[in-house]
């Protein structure tokens, strides 16, 4: 990654970051707005419901009319609020969520930045995002909000060490913390991916990626029959929708990540299906992640929060902590 | 390089401890509530014991094997006869401790006795840890490891305001120390690019001349640090409030082995990285030894001036602990020379009497202490007439305080200055008489007090707990041998010591 | 004026000016706002520019692992402290002009001690590491020449552990 600082900067450098970044900004916004849109329709057909249909052909422009009601919305800020931070809350919470992605990889040669501690990278980041959150609770001067940022703030740094730890049987197993060298590690072929072996850690995994996400069963932060709407009740307008944006990022990121850590990334599911490209697959096991998040909010009812920090620290934490060790003393055995 | 199932063994006096504290851990789960945890002491000093066993086995070991030092993963641990003495002087004062708290920690207030009795054990192996390495890594976390335990043992009286005080200056204060103390070692690794004192050693002889204002910056900062871990001036004035909030045992093991550990830490870095150290073919050491010197005048010159208005024994006995470390910073600014090779000797057998002396003291404090509810000065006021024996061991103590003849004290005092005079150290020495015979007023209001007051209104005699009279009577006794006949530490201590391969690591 | 432009010629010197600006101008903020959130949020900016710093030093792990601790980790823990805890929620200005200036003048004195050495050290060139894989390096040298206070540290960390307990454990009286 050093090769990217040593030249000189020019402006034609300069121009090209900006246009790759552009780039991977339109494809986000781009599935955020399908995202919504296919969620409220899983959500609707598990509910005998027909979901979005009016706006557009099959309601595919309902998200695109809810963005522009957000836009135009008057931006108000509480007179008690602080200002400066509750300003800068939602784009603390983003700009991370944003910054992960540039790791992932979707091909062998498509990614953005080949990082040798990408995995860490990801988590490093996504940590950040908290701050934002909690910032956002504490500045709208609101209690509901409050208790929004703190049972966040609470909720993903307890469910990251887990979410951490999992993950480390899988960077055992290939050896790198580089994402891409982790698809390499996985074969062709559905059994020689890393959730087969690597079963425990995938449950914890899956597990705690839904409490980081925020989303239901662990969509504490945001209870809106407790708390009116979290921490991001006194927002409006498109400070709002840098919130919501973030959290559909975070959805993005976190089924690209399960796709290349335990999914086999861009490998095909039979050997000899090997000639559909990678960028398919990778498609088809992202969408099929994304798929299971949203069929788990439309089944499971919410945690209470007592029940929430038990899971974290008494189920998964150890859980996630023998998996470890049962992939070193395996590993060690048949070495 | 790497540490193998066998190498374990050398760590064993750490392990006893490690298990010891682990045990204790366990127990203190298991155990219901009711039942008292007084006995956990009598597990820990078990542990002490063995601890202490394994550190005999070794120093006859390397004897017997003229000079086989055992070093483990490039200086990170090593087994020589400075450590090995240091960490048997950090047992015994750990063991005396222990005896003490069994007998005070309730009276003292100290509710969470379990875990009092296995926070005293990693405390100990931090500091045994920092005699036993040459590696700033290694070395830094074995500080880290007692400081911050003794942060612990401080505030541990939670529902006492003195001790929320002292708690939270010592973490505060002692945080700033350490943070000088790392950044200090962080200029000396940039330099030589090692954290091992030798190498460092090795890049730091005819350097160039361009580092010599960054090797004085690295010596300053961790000089420093070290002063304020061990209570020197002008870094001393946590000392006599953490000494009074602290329960008297925790302040006992902060005056000794605290401060042991502390010294021999100096000791190390200053032997071993920065002795020598020239830039081109000037030799450049010479002005920190200096510095040394100055910090160890300072710390008898305040430590004894300052006593002289206190009239709480507890702040008392903790300024006069910053004049004794003091004393024991001479040997070390007194570099080696032909003449003059006995600094080692001169520091330790300084230390043991202070062991003796200060725990002693403070022993007779916590029993006396306790039967008024308060440390100030009158609660020594008619010891003779309460409790006759115990006022005639913390006589024997003061004595030995202030270094009057036929106590250990004296013979470790008149070695140190006798060091002193050998090196022409002369203003050092005649600092130390006079700061010496200053203190004399202070110790001795504690003994007209004790012989010349009558109280009132305590009238009933003092009976003290088995392990506290213990203590205090062990102390007293051995005060009195070792002023009697020095040699008979001093000698076995030539046999032991080789400046080459135990002070410098080879 | 020209040594200026071919400086900042170079991406790496400027991001090395950014990150470095950064993290000088949040550890002065830390210590001049007056609101403790404000504070930690600027010393969360200090936190995430010295990661910055390790990344142009070829170091990722360091980075990484700093921005998962320090920024992330230490800066939620004490927002959370502040947040759970009864405090002025605005500290006063300092009452001590004198002290203040003594604390001044002392503290620039220092600074140009240490400029002055360090603008004076001249340190023999050396090869950059090449350090493609530094984490593999790191865990192996954690786990093989420094595992005596590998473990240590695992020692440390129950007894602060514990420490913390007996200190913040509310009792039944």
């Amino acid at each position: 990654m050093t090769n990217w600082f040593e030249g000189s900067l020019t402006w034609g450098i300069f121009a090209m970051f900006a246009i790759w970044v552009i780039v991977l900004l339109l494809i986000v916004l781009g599935f955020v707005t399908y995202a919504i849109y296919y969620e409220r329709k899983v959500i609707g057909w598990m509910q005998g419901r027909y979901g979005p249909n009016r706006v557009g052909p099959f309601g595919l422009l309902q998200t695109v009319a809810d963005i522009l009601k957000l836009l135009m919305k008057e931006d108000t800020i509480p007179a008690k609020a602080d200002r400066v931070l509750f300003k800068l809350a939602p784009v603390i919470a983003f700009v991370p969520s944003f910054a992960v992605l540039a790791v992932i990889p979707y091909t062998e040669t498509l990614v953005f930045a080949n990082l040798n501690v990408g995995l860490l990278y990801f988590a490093a980041l996504s940590s950040i995002s908290t701050i934002g959150i909690l910032l956002g609770g504490w500045a709208s001067n609101n209690k509901y909000a409050l208790l929004g940022g703190m049972r966040s703030g609470a909720q993903m740094i307890s469910y990251e060490i887990p979410l951490i730890i999992s993950v480390a049987g899988v960077i055992l197993m290939s050896g790198s913390l580089n994402l891409g060298d982790i698809v390499k590690a996985q074969g062709n072929g559905f059994w020689q991916w890393n959730f087969i072996p690597q079963i425990i850690g995938f449950s914890v995994f899956i597990v705690a990626s839904i409490a980081e996400l925020n989303r239901t069963p662990f969509d504490l932060p945001e209870a809106e029959s407790e708390l009116v709407a979290g921490y991001h009740v006194e927002y409006s307008g498109f400070r709002f929708a840098f919130f919501m944006l973030a959290e559909y990022v975070y959805v993005y990121a976190i089924a690209s990540l399960t796709t290349v850590l335990f999914l086999g990334g861009w490998k095909p599911l039979f050997p000899f299906l090997d000639f559909i490209p990678g960028i398919i697959w990778f498609i088809i096991k992202f969408l099929f992640v994304v798929f299971c998040l949203f069929w788990l909010r439309a089944t499971l009812p919410r945690m209470r929060i007592d029940q929430l920090m038990g899971l974290g620290w008494k189920v998964l934490l150890p859980l996630s902590l023998a998996n470890l060790f049962i992939t070193a003393v395996v590993m060690e055995w048949f070495r | 390089m790497r540490l193998q199932a066998s190498d374990l063994f050398y760590l064993m006096p750490e392990l006893s401890l490690l298990m010891a504290a682990v045990l204790l851990t366990v127990l203190d789960l298991i155990l219901p509530e009711s039942t008292s945890r007084k006995r956990f002491g009598w597990i820990a000093a078990a542990g002490v014991l063995v601890s202490g066993a394994f550190v005999v086995w070794f120093m006859f070991d390397i004897r017997g094997n003229s000079a086989e030092y055992i070093v483990l993963l490039a200086q990170s641990y090593r087994i020589d006869q400075f450590a090995n003495s240091f960490k048997l002087f950090m047992l015994a004062g750990t063991l005396l401790v222990l005896l003490m708290s069994m007998g005070s920690l309730k009276k003292e207030g100290v509710e969470h006795r379990g875990e009092y009795y296995y926070l005293m054990l990693p405390a100990t192996i931090g500091g045994m840890i920092m005699a036993s390495s040459a590696d700033l890594i290694t070395l830094f976390i074995g500080l880290e490891l007692l400081s911050i335990t003794s942060y612990i043992l401080v505030g541990i009286r939670k529902k006492h305001l003195h001790a929320n005080e002292a708690a939270f200056k010592y973490v505060v204060l002692g945080g700033i120390a350490t943070a000088f103390i790392l950044y200090g070692m962080s200029f000396l690794y940039g330099l030589s690019g090692s954290t091992n004192l030798a190498h460092i050693n090795d890049a730091l002889q005819g350097m160039d001349p361009s580092w010599t204002a960054i090797v004085y910056i690295s010596f300053i900062l961790i000089l420093a640090g070290l002063a304020f871990k061990i209570a020197a001036a002008p870094f001393h004035a946590w000392a006599p409030d953490v000494y009074q909030g602290a329960a008297t045992p925790v302040a006992a093991y902060l005056a000794v082995v605290s401060k042991a550990a502390g010294i021999a830490m100096l000791l190390r870095i200053a032997y071993n990285a920065y002795y020598d150290a020239s830039s081109g073919t000037q030799p450049i050491d010479d002005p920190m030894f200096a510095m040394i010197a100055v910090i160890a005048a300072a710390a008898m010159i305040i430590g004894n001036t300052a006593a002289l208005r206190q009239t709480n024994v507890k702040r008392l006995l903790a300024l006069s602990a910053v004049a004794n470390s003091g004393y024991l910073l001479v040997p070390v600014s007194l570099q080696l020379s032909p003449a003059h090779a006995s600094n080692f000797a001169e520091i330790y057998f300084y230390f043991v009497a202070y062991l003796l002396m200060n725990i002693g003291a403070f022993a007779v404090l916590a029993a006396v202490s306790h039967v008024k509810g308060q440390s100030g000065l009158d609660s020594f006021a008619g010891l003779y007439y309460r409790a006759p024996f115990t006022a005639v061991a913390m006589l024997l103590f003061i004595l030995s305080l202030a270094g009057i003849p036929i106590s250990a004290g004296f013979v470790g005092k008149f070695y140190i200055l006798t060091g002193a005079v050998q090196m022409q150290a002369y203003w050092l020495a005649a600092v130390m008489i006079l700061t010496s015979v200053i203190s004399y007023y202070y110790y001795f209001r504690i003994v007209r007090q004790m012989f010349l007051k009558t109280d009132s209104s305590a009238e009933k005699r003092i009976t003290l707990p088995i392990p506290l009279a213990a203590v205090i009577w062990f102390c007293a006794v051995s005060t009195v041998v070792l002023g009697i006949f020095p040699q008979w530490l001093l000698r076995p201590l030539a046999d032991l010591f080789q400046v080459f391969g135990d002070l410098f690591i080879i | 004026m020209s040594s200026i432009t071919q400086f900042f010629s170079s991406s790496e010197h400027v991001i090395f000016f950014v990150l470095a600006l950064g993290a000088i101008s949040g550890a002065v903020f830390m210590i001049t706002l007056s609101k403790l959130v404000h504070m930690i949020l600027s010393l969360a900016v200090t936190f995430l520019s010295l990661a910055g710093l390790y990344v142009l030093l070829n170091a990722e792990f360091v980075a990484f692992a700093q921005v998962l601790i320090y920024a992330g980790a230490v800066t939620i823990l004490m927002m959370f402290g502040i947040m759970l805890t009864k405090h002025e929620d605005a500290e006063d200005k300092a009452k001590r002009p004198r002290h203040r200036m003594l604390l001044g003048v002392s503290i620039t004195l220092l600074f140009a001690v240490l400029f002055l050495a360090i603008q004076q050290l001249s340190l023999p060139a050396q090869d950059a590491l090449q350090a493609d894989n530094n984490t593999e390096a790191i865990g192996e040298q954690l786990f093989t020449l420094h595992v005596i206070p590998f473990e240590l540290v695992s020692l440390l960390l129950t007894v602060a552990f514990i420490g913390s307990i007996i200190v913040a454990k509310k009792e039944a009286e």
